[in-house]
């Protein structure tokens, strides 16, 4: 079974700490990867729900991730939204090419950000 | 090339040498037949004159013979004259025509008798009125006859007659009476020896003439191949040599005729040819040399040219990248704000409320400039496509006018929007055409302090007409055709005060002329300005 957890993949700090803030006050988990190679290891642990995927990443792209998530036997379902400061559409198509159930542009309103997680996964599970 | 060929050829030389041999024979044939006239009549003159003085002499002789009537002696005359070659026949008659004697060559049959019919001798001869010479045809010759009378004078002397004593010497004085006594009479011929002598000697002479007219002939030919077929056979050559491309050959014929006048006219004429020639390879020359410059200077456009445009894309590619780059801290700037103003992190102080909207505000409108910036760098680096769908034109007058409305009533300008009812669905990229207008119309509310903004849509053929007019401070004449170009801006203290950084125009240009529209404007400073783009209404894909 999926948990319930979010996987927030970005190596910029300051955008995953306005990710967090904007999911964890508002009671998503969250479980945050700086690095394509550690968004594998963390998926494989933490089975999340929906994977939040910046696409610029160091060494091991976003688009390579998406790829070898969507794989993998029992992560290939999971939903993946993409984030990206890469505005052609071309970036946009191949996004989506590889898996990527949406594309999220960067500088991106939060609350787009927010109503997209509600979209696939839901309210946050109310405390308790 | 192929030289008609004459299947006898007959040069020059053998010409001349058939027409002089010709004229040189004719001349001779001529010649000699007179010649040999000339010649045959004066050796018959030469004959009857002989003739003339021999029957003279005959006459003479023959005189006392005829007086005492010695035949015998008349007999040797005869025989004497006989002898003669030339001589035919003799005959010596007496005043009663009685032949006293007579004489005829052997090969003479008969002599003529007298009166055998004779026509005059028509050669000149001696005036010796006594002597007559005939011509006569006998036995198939021509037989010249010469007469002499012979004649016997007795001198009576006229004082002895008279008793007057005679003086010694003075014979004459008596008066004298010739009395005819009888005939002497010849036929001459022409002997066979002489007229062939005579006519060896004009052979001879012909022969003579020949010979040296033939030498003459040839060197008239030779004078003739030297001074005509040699030079002409020159010229020949030298056309030959000259059609080669020798263009420096020379004839070197130099006589002073007509020949020598075609030599010099062909040397001219060779001298021009090669001019010209001259003057042509100079002309190639510098035809090749403009023709290396030319592509040369268009290899050198052609590297400037690609220099350009890969700077261009170069700018482009830097201008995409750097607005990524400005993305990603923009992205925590604006929403760390939005979560500021949701109270994400708790209410906020009233007094911060206000430096927060302007952040929001100017974050946004860093957003807009780097989208901006990026929408250009994208059309120009080439990566803009269009995304064509079906749309409404309502909806984008709709989406403009909400998006400008608040900033209008903010200025406290009236927006108008006239859309035309029932037009038909537009086919092309409808955020593209929403944000060309959008353009036009925020431009609008910039600069206009006072008045309205009105923004209508209307069909136009087979186009969409989108027309945006203010009563704003208008557009200056000397940048109306510049304000389209990127970063172009009428009045820099202007902007300033609006803010701004000239690229809203030139984006809504390039979306419009993607779509195969155009983008226009029409405006005067104080006056308002009308700003309009006009898209296909169902614009083609290919662009
Ligand atoms: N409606 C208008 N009335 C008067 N001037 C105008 C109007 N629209 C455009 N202009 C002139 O044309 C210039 C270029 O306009 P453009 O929209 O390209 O740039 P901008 O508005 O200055 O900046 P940006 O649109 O990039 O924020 C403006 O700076 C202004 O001088
Ligand atoms: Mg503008």
């Amino acid at each position: 079974m999926r948990s319930g957890v979010i996987l927030h993949v970005e190596d910029n700090p300051s955008n995953r700490k306005l990710v967090r803030d904007l999911l964890a006050t508002r009671g998503y988990r969250l479980v945050e990867a700086e690095t394509g190679e550690e968004a594998l290891v963390l998926a494989e642990r933490e089975r999340p729900r929906l994977v939040l995927m910046d696409l610029e990443l160091p060494t091991l792209s976003g688009l390579a991730v998406t790829e070898r998530l969507r794989a993998h036997p029992e992560l290939g379902g999971v939903p993946i939204v993409a984030v990206t400061a890469l505005a052609f559409r071309a970036d946009v198509e191949r996004a989506k090419a590889v898996g990527c159930d949406a594309v999220l542009t960067k500088p991106y309103d939060p609350m787009d950000l927010l109503r997209l997680v509600e979209h696939y996964i839901g309210p946050p599970p109310t405390e308790g | 090339m192929t030289r008609p060929r004459v299947k006898w050829r007959v040069g020059l030389p053998l010409k001349f040498i058939l027409s002089i041999s010709a004229l040189i024979a004719v001349t001779s044939i001529g010649l000699g037949v007179f010649f040999m006239q000339h010649d045959v009549a004066l050796v018959t003159v030469e004959l009857v004159e002989r003739g003339r003085s021999l029957v003279r002499n005959l006459a003479f002789n023959g005189e006392y013979g005829v007086l005492i009537g010695n035949r015998e002696l008349l007999g040797t005359l005869v025989r004497g004259l006989i002898q003669q070659e030339d001589v035919l026949y003799v005959v010596i008659q007496d005043a009663t025509g009685a032949v006293l004697a007579s004489g005829k060559a052997e090969q003479l049959q008969a002599i003529p008798p007298a009166g055998t019919p004779a026509r005059p001798w028509t050669g000149r001869t001696w005036a010796d009125l006594a002597t007559r010479s005939t011509q006569i045809d006998w036995e198939g010759d021509t037989v010249y006859e010469v007469t002499h009378p012979i004649r016997t004078r007795e001198v009576r002397q006229e004082r002895e007659a008279l008793g007057f004593p005679s003086f010694p010497g003075s014979g004459a004085r008596g008066i004298q009476r010739e009395r005819t006594i009888g005939l002497a009479r010849m036929g001459m011929s022409l002997s066979v020896r002489r007229v062939s002598e005579t006519l060896a000697g004009v052979r001879q002479a012909i022969t003579l003439v020949l010979v040296l007219a033939g030498l003459v002939g040839i060197m008239v030919t030779v004078l003739l191949v030297r001074v005509i077929v040699r030079p002409i056979n020159e010229l020949v050559t030298g056309t030959a040599r000259l059609r080669e491309g020798e263009l420096d050959h020379r004839v070197s014929v130099s006589s002073r005729d007509e020949i020598g006048d075609l030599a010099r006219s062909f040397n001219r004429m060779a001298h021009a040819l090669r001019q010209r020639e001259a003057e042509l390879q100079a002309h190639g020359k510098e035809m090749v040399r403009l023709n290396a410059l030319l592509t040369e200077q268009q290899e050198a456009l052609r590297r400037i040219n690609a220099e350009l445009a890969a700077a261009s894309r170069h700018k482009s590619e830097f201008l995409a990248n750097m607005s990524h780059e400005l993305r990603t801290p923009l992205n925590a700037v604006i929403g760390f704000t939005e979560l500021l103003a949701a109270q994400t992190y708790g209410p906020m102080p009233p007094r911060v409320e206000e430096p927060l909207q302007e952040i929001r505000q100017n974050a946004r409108r860093l957003m807009g400039l780097i989208s901006d910036v990026l929408d250009l760098a994208k059309i120009e680096a080439g990566h803009m496509e269009l995304s064509y769908a079906e749309y409404l034109v309502p909806q984008v007058a709709e989406s403009v006018a909400v998006t400008v409305r608040p900033l209008a009533e903010r200025k406290g300008l009236r927006l108008v929007v006239e859309v035309e009812p029932g037009l038909p669905e537009g086919y092309g990229d409808a955020q593209r055409i929403t944000q060309a207008l959008l353009n036009l119309a925020g431009n609008a509310v910039k600069f206009t302090e006072a008045g309205e903004i009105r923004i209508r849509a209307c069909r136009q053929d087979a186009a969409f007409l989108f027309q945006v007019a203010d009563t704003g401070i208008g557009v200056p004449a000397e940048v109306l055709g510049q304000i389209f170009e990127p970063f172009r801006q009428a009045d820099a203290s202007v902007t300033r005060e609006h803010g701004g950084v000239g690229l809203g125009l030139s984006i809504a240009k390039r979306f419009v002329e993607m779509h195969g529209g155009r983008i226009w404007v029409e405006s005067a400073p104080g006056r308002g300005s009308l700003f309009a783009f006009s898209v296909p209404i169902r614009a083609e894909q290919t662009r």
